[in-house]
């Protein structure tokens, strides 16, 4: 265990790394590539009305008139210490207007995060308890083809049978961004399912992949041979060493989530950040555009270090070797 | 969702027109097979067969179906039938040459980091992993908003976005080729670094490449499509399957159909891109854990 805590403290180091790079990657994207955040935010046409003088003054208000590094150390500072600044046209305080759709969307992702694993274990363990069996390739074949389905037009079939065919729900339920918590729970359970359609046939083939090469490696013979039940030879002995490369997947797996919940909470209008993401790109709200970028961004890594952590704890080989690909 | 580690076999023994068969002898993917032949021939020939012109206004809206219009006009009148199978062109071309540039940067670098390493290989990997600790989404509309919204501009952006995953997947497949026998005994043998990534490396990466490419290509199409969908990628007036799911949602209670033709011809080609990729790993022994 003692060994555990260097290694964190590296991937640590590491995380921060990554994160600086990311709001770089951001802060060019966002205010080098365009010109600058006042021509990308005020349309051409209004453009016209400020005089040359106007915009200087914007310029320097803003500190666009500032050599690029110093922009992007401020950027950068700003970022990392969660303070976003305010927006360009209103003025108000990038903070309260990401917080509620923060939340609402973390809701969203925790939800559909702890029902895809719930089902992908399930059906992992009951797909590789025979290989190639009739279980597994329904399974599998089902997991392909919905792994295949554009989120947008699962989320779509959904509002048709659900609402149009079978009258069930609304289509949408339109709830505001600082709606009682469990409002926004109500409104998610379509978005979640929608979400998991996608996702949990991903993280299936993950697992079933694992699941079989640990039910043929020797350990697991060995206990069969010792008598120990098949179910409790899945359950105990592989699935522990199955979720592993799943668990290596994680950095992308949450940045496939993020991106397929901007697409789903569009379709449902759920109040979440993928909606003010989309309002933002509208308005060209740089500020709010690198919020949530640069929050996206520390959801993947964060998740991704915890996932790091728990790999380190499943497997007792990682633990020795530091080698980081 | 293509960037797990390749963790590909030694090539096999058995000559490529067996494997050939053996992928083939299997229902999915010859099914695969079929759906995306299917899909390269609207592709390329879709504006030859369509009867109209797609983004003309032809006839009244929303014309139930007819001889004339086969699949009926849409809200402001435009031939259904002639926007619903050209409306993958546009996607595909931007996607095949956006992962085309992707693949050719991707497998250089990674290439590199994989079989220098060291400091290089370090500061290619950090970058690699901060270009992707950004959700596709987000990164392609930051992207879009700096490089405008017109058609062309979105190679780029596709080459831009995935041109990271590539390198994970050729380093990782150039570590585990280069600890084998024969690039041991090139190294033996003298031979110039350049001279093995050339010769002993990059020969063995071809069967990997094929499988991204169609991956990748599919993956793309299915981001453009969403981000049309969202009003970010295509625009009006020409035909996008994304975009047309779209529009169709403001009749959904009425004409569902606009909204499923067209979501059926995007399933259909990731489906096919999806299964043959899946019977042709299989066949090669390439892991199919990153599909």
């Amino acid at each position: 265990m003692t060994r555990m805590i260097p290694m964190i403290g590296r991937r640590l180091a590491l995380s921060f790394v990554i994160l600086s790079l990311t709001a770089l990657i951001v802060f060019l994207g966002t205010e080098v590539l365009p010109g600058d955040a006042i021509t990308a935010t005020i349309p051409a046409e209004e453009l016209a009305f400020y005089t040359p003088q106007q915009i200087a003054e914007m310029r320097h208000e803003y500190g666009l008139d500032r050599p690029v590094y110093l922009r992007f150390l401020e950027v950068w500072q700003r970022l990392f210490s969660l303070d976003f600044g305010t927006t360009i046209v209103k003025r108000e305080p990038v903070y309260d207007r990401i917080l509620h759709p923060m939340i609402n969307s973390a809701i969203l992702a925790g939800v559909a995060l702890a029902v895809m694993l719930a089902a992908v274990i399930v059906l992992g363990v009951l797909a590789s308890l025979r290989p190639g069996g009739r279980l597994d390739n329904a399974i599998s074949g089902t997991t392909l083809f919905t792994y295949s389905m554009p989120d947008f037009v699962v989320s779509n079939i959904f509002v048709i049978v659900f609402a149009v065919w079978l009258g069930l729900s609304p289509a949408v339920i339109f709830a505001s961004t600082d709606a009682p918590k469990l409002t926004i729970l109500a409104a998610a359970i379509l978005p979640v399912v929608a979400l998991c359609v996608h996702g949990a046939a991903y993280q299936f083939r993950l697992l079933r992949t694992g699941m079989i090469e640990a039910l043929n490696s020797d350990y697991a013979e060995r206990a069969q041979l010792a008598g120990v039940p098949a179910w409790r030879i899945c359950i105990g002995h592989a699935l522990p060493s199955a979720l592993i490369p799943m668990l290596n997947g994680t950095a992308a797996f949450v940045a496939a989530l993020l991106s397929g919940s901007v697409v789903v909470e569009s379709v449902f209008k759920f109040p979440g950040i993928g909606s003010e993401l989309l309002r933002a790109l509208a308005q060209r709200e740089i500020p709010i555009i690198q919020a949530i970028a640069f929050l996206a961004a520390l959801a993947v890594i964060v998740a991704n270090l915890i996932a790091d952590i728990a790999v380190l704890a499943l497997d007792p080989r990682v633990r020795t070797s530091s080698r980081h690909g | 969702m293509v960037d797990v580690l390749n963790v590909a076999s030694e090539t096999t023994a058995t000559p490529r027109s067996s494997t050939l068969k053996r992928a083939l002898s299997q229902p999915a993917t010859v099914f695969g097979v079929i759906l995306v032949a299917a899909h390269l021939f609207l592709a390329l020939f879709s504006p030859l067969i369509a009867p109209h012109d797609s983004s003309a206004l032809v006839g009244a809206p929303l014309l139930r179906p007819s001889w004339e219009f086969l699949m009926g006009t849409d809200q402001i009148g435009r031939d259904y039938f002639s926007r619903i199978i050209e409306g993958g062109r546009i996607a595909l071309l931007v996607s095949f040459c956006g992962v085309a540039i992707a693949l050719a940067v991707g497998t250089i670098l990674g290439v590199l980091a994989g079989y220098v390493g060291g400091r290089f290989d370090e500061i290619i990997m950090r970058f690699v992993d901060a270009m992707m600790s950004i959700p596709e989404i987000i990164l392609i509309a930051i992207l879009t908003l700096a490089l405008g919204k017109d058609i062309w501009a979105l190679i780029p952006v596709v080459a831009a976005v995935y041109c990271w995953g590539v390198v994970r997947v050729m380093r990782a497949k150039t570590i585990s080729l280069s600890t084998l026998d024969f690039v041991r005994a090139a190294e033996l043998r003298g031979e110039t670094r350049l001279a093995i990534i050339l010769r002993e490396i990059l020969p063995n990466l071809t069967g990997l490449l094929g499988v991204e490419l169609a991956v990748r290509v599919s993956s793309a199409v299915l981001r453009i499509s969403a981000l049309s969908f969202l009003g970010l990628g295509i625009s009006q007036p020409t035909p996008d399957w994304g975009l047309m799911v779209q529009e169709a949602m403001g009749v959904v209670f009425t004409d569902p159909w606009f909204l499923l033709l067209p979501a059926v011809m995007l399933s259909t080609l990731i489906i096919g891109v999806n299964f043959m990729v899946d019977g042709f790993a299989r066949a090669f022994g390439i892991a199919s854990t990153e599909l």
